[in-house]
């Protein structure tokens, strides 16, 4: 009892029962079609014993008698076999970024990026997908395993609550791992400011090339774009402590905001070129809205 | 420009230590703000051509450390308080004139029995807590002289009061028209002038009695009237000028209320003339009460006593009691005195019961009776009755007549021992009667190269000290009444057979001068005095006149600088010539008080002195001069406060008003320019606060300097 008071606690500080209730109905689109482990309410290539109706094919020596097409036999004398489709389960993976720049914000982005997390996991346990969390920042940062079912999304949200600040951002080390260990291709969304040093292409490319269907979500804050810095300071980063001296001016912080943007939009068009979607929120963006209007309206969900 | 705060010098030490402090900090200690940020490398993209040290930025931070000095510089400023000069005159200039004189040592029952000159000095305090820090204000005390406490014009706060807590009465009078113009100088060319008197008003140079009204005669003072009985009198003010045309603006504030007093208004000794070995001592008490009063009145013989506090023991010689009517004074001698010494007090005690004496000052008076020895005279003559009975009369004298040919004249029969023999003589006066005065055969050596006292009676000869040239009968036309030899002298009608013109030089006075030229001539030279008398006395009628032995009189006393009238004791509140031995140059002064004046130089055989104070006054040689021969080591005068006007102490009975006063002589004043008059307004109404100007300078230039730091363009 107790514990289920804690978890009901832990849900609150993400999201209210109404908006659970909105986002029940909705479901992940995935554009690709992942072979599943279990029966579920994902369509698959199986042609198996599936209900809906999904081809034909010559009959082969060894076929189950069941399966033929007797009305054709009958107009055609031709054995044909009819094929079902059949519905299974999907992975998602969501790779939550918990390096040091998450935590800046207000609210961090790294609470901003759980809630995300934590929404379209619920989207996913819906739908009897299966959800996985796996955070990280310079290499994975633990792990929730694969679960399925509404039930399980208090095990999301414990997860989340208990995910730490991590340290620099090393998308590329990260994700070599979380191919490695995760076999069973889906749905990778990496929530992400995608501020990684080393880039994020090659991190991205390494998730296209292993068939995950990737989905980019950049969160930001307002104050990065338009940072209300003057005069003279020495801006340090927070993830590897450079320091540099400079002297801000209006017209300095018009070209830094056209860096940001040149940034963000380069980010955009390397996931559009490479079919993937994108999405750029700021953390001053309403949370409802984000997930009811822009996921949907892009795409992302249904 | 003045600086009225802390001095130039130390506000520029200060402001270089800021300025340098600020210099340091700024480009030493400079830090720039840490700001953490996401991802430093989006700034770095941007900051490729942006160098954080360009010379625009090293100039908007010097343009900050500039604003900071300023800043700095205008605190000090500040604190230095810069006054422009005008504006040091901004406030009024006032002159505190306070009456010190005897009268405001009156104690006042309503007054908690504090003195006059306590209460003015109250009032005088508040005055001055009272002003303003542009306010500037000199102190004068004025008695028998004007005396400035604060040097010029101050506003410090301090020094004025210290100077009023310095103020005593003194025993002397008001010199109030002299303070009054002093005050008038003073305040010549300041701005917004203002005289503010203190005084009782107990004084009658400021107030003259026009019309005295029944009972009063000329020259009653406001004070005497008031103690009066009579009509109202008519008083004229008179006060300078320019507090008359209220270009100075004047404000009298009366101290004191009506009280009574009783005082020695005269004490003195004198010589009878006949017999000057014999004194008799006058005492006059005057009554200022408006109703009759008892008073008891004692002489005293003061025997020096050191072991009492005024160094006497004060024996009585009589006491008794008098009635005085209002306003009137009673005079008492003393015959025939037997004194154990030299030194006389009185004292006047009130004792009508229920009055009281409000000054205590007047009561006691003071008088040292003159040592006095017969004078020793010469007679040198070829025989002249007529001169040696004059002399010889005179009880006063005590005379040895010679002919010129006496051994004691010619001991040696050399010139030399003879001048010698003349010389160690104790002869006070010589005379030469009819001596001849031939460069080969004179009668007695030069006797004016010896210093001493010598008549010369129609003298004559080439050698002779007074060159005459022989007149006959002549006419006496004029005498010279100020002259002591003079003094008494008739000489109207007086028959001359023959006489002599005498030959004056620089220095000689004519004491009688006849148709034809001077007839009797006084000369002091070189330490002597001479006298010469230009014709022969038997060859006169003046034999036959009492005019012969006064005149040998006075001229005996004035060789010896006797007096024969009163032996004043001096009067305090004024310039003292005190008569000091020939050849002393410089004399030390120990007043009453134990104060001692020292190295006092002296002009023609007397010294000037200002005493201010009743008492007996010790006067001896000055260091450079002591054990001169010839001079004594101590002697002493008395001083008395001897002012009926001072020790009228009813005060005036309402302030001068300066609008009815009359003016005495004072420069007309000038025009004014009508152009500056109409713009005076402005300058005298425009506020120079200069230091509050910097402090809202400095409020400006931090307002900016957060501005900038905020919108970070300094920063």
């Amino acid at each position: 009892m107790a514990k289920l008071k804690a978890t009901s606690a832990r849900q609150s500080e993400l999201f209210d029962e109404t908006f659970l209730k909105k986002i029940e109905y909705l479901y992940i689109v995935s554009k690709k079609i992942f072979v599943g482990r279990s029966r579920a309410e994902r369509k698959t290539r199986k042609v198996a014993s599936g209900i809906e109706f999904a081809d034909h094919r010559n009959y082969t020596a060894g076929d189950d008698f069941r399966y033929l097409d007797w009305n054709v036999f009958g107009r055609t004398e031709k054995l044909l076999l009819r094929l079902f489709e059949e519905e299974e389960d999907l992975y998602i993976y969501f790779l939550v970024d918990t390096s040091t720049s998450m935590q800046l914000g207000s609210p961090r982005k790294l609470d901003y990026a759980k809630k995300v997390a934590a929404a379209l996991a619920y989207i996913g346990l819906s739908n009897m997908d299966r959800v996985c969390i796996v955070p990280f920042n310079a290499q994975l940062a633990g792990r929730l395993p694969p679960s399925r079912g509404k039930g399980q999304i208090f095990k999301v949200f414990d997860f989340l609550q208990d995910l730490n600040e991590g340290k620099q951002t090393l998308m590329y080390e990260a994700f070599k791992s979380f191919v490695a260990q995760n076999k069973r291709r889906g749905i990778a969304v990496v929530i992400s400011d995608f501020y990684d040093p080393g880039g994020y292409d090659a991190a991205l490319n390494l998730l296209r090339y292993q068939k995950f269907e990737t989905y980019c979500i950049q969160i930001y804050d307002d104050l990065e774009l338009r940072p209300g810095l003057r005069g003279d300071i020495e801006l340090v980063d927070c993830e590897t402590g450079e320091r540099r001296s400079v002297t801000v001016t209006p017209k300095l912080l018009d070209r830094y905001r056209s860096a940001h943007q040149g940034f963000c939009e380069a980010l955009e068009d390397y996931c559009i070129k490479r079919n993937m979607l994108y999405f750029r929120t700021p953390i001053q963006m309403d949370f409802d809205d984000l997930i009811l209007r822009v996921f949907r309206a892009g795409g992302f969900i249904a | 420009m003045k600086f009225m705060g802390i001095g130039l010098q130390s506000a520029m030490m200060i402001a270089g230590g800021f300025a340098l402090g600020l210099l340091i900090l700024y480009v030493l200690k400079l830090r720039r703000r840490r700001i953490t940020v996401p991802f430093t490398p989006l700034w770095s993209r941007v900051l490729i051509d942006k160098d954080a040290s360009s010379w625009f930025q090293r100039l908007k931070r010097l343009l900050s450390l500039l604003l900071w000095v300023l800043v700095t510089l205008l605190i000090v400023l500040a604190m230095a308080d810069p006054q422009p000069e005008q504006e040091l005159e901004r406030g009024t200039n006032t002159v505190l004139v306070i009456d010190t004189s005897a009268s405001m040592a009156t104690r006042e029952p309503l007054e908690g029995n504090r003195t006059r000159l306590a209460v003015a000095v109250g009032k005088a305090t508040e005055f001055v807590d009272a002003m303003s820090p542009h306010d500037k204000v000199m102190l004068l005390a004025v008695d028998g002289q004007v005396r400035s406490l604060t040097g010029d014009f101050t506003d410090d706060v301090a020094v004025l009061h210290e100077a009023l807590e310095s103020l005593q009465p003194s025993a002397t009078e008001a010199r109030m028209l002299e303070a009054l113009r002093t005050a008038v100088d003073s305040l010549t060319d300041r701005k917004r002038p203002q005289i503010l008197l203190f005084s009782d008003g107990a004084h009658s140079e400021l107030a003259r009695i026009v019309d005295a009204g029944e009972g009063a005669g000329p020259g009653t003072t406001e004070g005497e009237v008031n103690a009066g009985v009579g009509a109202e009198p008519t008083i004229e003010y008179v006060l300078p000028d320019k507090l008359i045309r209220d270009e100075i603006q004047f404000d009298h504030e009366v101290v004191g209320s009506e009280s009574g007093n009783i005082a020695i208004s005269g004490f003195n000794i004198r010589r009878y003339l006949s017999n000057k070995l014999d004194y008799e001592v006058y005492v006059q008490v005057r009554n200022f009460f408006n109703r009759p009063v008892f008073a008891e009145l004692t002489l005293y013989n003061l025997i020096p006593d050191e072991s009492t506090a005024t160094g006497f023991f004060y024996k009585i010689i009589e006491k008794r009691t008098l009635e005085l009517g209002p306003g009137s004074s009673e005079l008492r001698f003393y015959k025939n005195l037997a004194l154990a010494s030299d030194h006389l007090a009185a004292k006047v005690e009130l004792k009508t019961p229920g009055l009281a004496d409000a000054l205590d000052l007047d009561n006691e008076a003071f008088v040292l009776v003159p040592k006095f020895k017969q004078a020793r005279i010469l007679a040198i003559t070829p025989g002249n009755l007529f001169l040696e009975a004059a002399l010889l009369l005179n009880r006063n004298f005590e005379v040895d007549v010679m002919t010129p040919d006496d051994p004691f004249l010619h001991p040696g029969g050399s010139e030399e021992l003879r001048v010698t023999n003349l010389n160690k003589t104790p002869y006070d006066v010589v005379i030469f009667d009819n001596s001849f005065w031939d460069e080969d055969t004179p009668p007695i050596s030069p006797a004016i190269e010896v210093p001493g006292n010598f008549l010369y009676i129609n003298p004559k000869g080439a050698a002779s000290p007074f060159q005459v040239s022989n007149v006959d009968e002549p006419l006496i036309e004029r005498i010279d009444r100020k002259h002591p030899i003079a003094r008494w002298l008739v000489l109207k009608d007086l028959n001359l057979v023959r006489g002599s013109k005498i030959r004056t030089q620089s220095g000689d006075r004519v004491v009688v001068r006849s148709v034809d030229g001077p007839l009797v001539v006084a000369r002091r030279e070189a330490g002597s005095n001479l006298v010469a008398i230009g014709f022969s006395i038997v060859e006169s009628d003046l034999v036959f006149r009492v005019a012969l032995p006064v005149m040998l009189i006075n001229t005996v006393d004035w060789f010896l600088d006797e007096s024969n009238s009163l032996i004043q004791a001096y009067r305090t509140g004024q310039n003292w010539h005190v008569p000091v031995p020939v050849g002393l140059g410089a004399i030390n002064i120990k007043n009453p008080h134990g104060a001692i004046d020292k190295n006092l130089p002296t002009h023609e055989g007397k010294a000037v002195y200002y005493g201010a104070y009743t008492g007996f006054y010790a006067l001896s040689p000055a260091e450079e001069f002591a054990g001169m021969e010839g001079v004594p080591e101590q002697w002493e005068i008395a001083a008395n406060f001897s002012s009926a006007r001072e020790s009228d102490i009813t005060p005036a009975s309402k302030p001068i008003p300066s609008h009815e006063a009359v003016a005495v002589g004072e420069k007309p004043t000038e025009e004014k320019d009508p152009q500056l008059e109409q713009w005076s307004w402005v300058f005298n109404h425009t506020d120079y606060d200069i230091w509050l100007y910097c402090v809202f300078a400095v409020l400006g230039l931090l307002l900016l300097e957060w501005f900038t730091y905020h919108r970070r363009w300094t920063v």
